[in-house]
């Protein structure tokens, strides 16, 4: 009954809209697993630079390339939330 | 080795220059055939390519001090760098949907992905690098 009434008390873009910030926010979320997993990486290069401190450059060289790669999958699901937020496609495909 | 590995905070701002004037002709024909907005496009690339280089220099300072710090340490100062990147991307994105378009917002997806092209594509750079002790 009570969700009868919502759904008739909604419109379609309405809906769409909401559900378009509901899937931003969980493509942002793609972030959390960048940030987990850059935190990490440093954590061990800082582990490995304690063991063999003269390593420190090569560990150094290496980490950038890796921390450049793993942020681009953040930037990615962050796109995808900005495309949901602002360029809303799928409320003009109604 | 190649170049890059051996010394990727110079060799990688160089290569994404290099290659964002590639981008900017491709991306200009490209405009011009499908009838876009050709400086709204090639301003909106221009801007995520230095949002991506300024993010870029911004790991290389979190990274070296990530590594001058404990173990315990360094997992939160990472994850606040990340956070500052993003916001920053986050600042040109919405600045330029907002302000440019749509085009000019895909053309910025490009330029902020530069820094991992410039990565992916050594192997075109350094065809040949390593043969007969060159």
């Amino acid at each position: 009954m009570f969700l009868e009434t919502v759904a008739s008390s909604i419109s379609n873009e309405a809906f769409v809209l909401g559900m378009s910030a509901v899937g931003a926010g969980l493509a942002v979320c793609s972030g959390i697993g960048t940030g987990i997993g850059q935190g990490n990486a440093a954590g061990q290069a800082a582990a490995a630079v304690g063991r063999q401190p003269e390593a420190k450059g090569d560990v150094m060289q290496m980490m950038i390339l890796g921390q450049a790669i793993a942020e681009t999958s953040a930037i990615y699901g962050f796109v995808v939330a900005i495309i949901l937020l602002f360029i809303n496609p799928l409320v003009s495909s109604l | 080795m190649s170049q890059l590995q051996n010394d990727p905070i110079r060799v990688i701002p160089k290569r994404v220059i290099q290659l964002a004037f590639l981008f900017t002709f491709l991306i200009a024909v490209v405009s011009i055939l499908f009838k876009m907005p050709i400086i709204n496009v090639l301003i909106g690339y221009w801007i995520g390519v230095v949002a991506n280089l300024i993010n870029f220099r911004l790991i290389v300072v979190g990274t070296k001090n990530a590594l001058d710090q404990q173990e315990k340490g360094v997992k939160k100062t990472m994850q606040m760098n990340l956070v500052i990147r993003l916001v920053i991307y986050a600042g040109t994105l919405v600045g330029i949907v907002l302000l440019l378009g749509t085009q000019a917002f895909i053309s910025a997806i490009i330029g902020i992905s530069m820094v991992r092209i410039a990565i992916q594509t050594d192997g075109f750079f350094t065809f040949g690098y390593g043969k007969n002790g060159k």
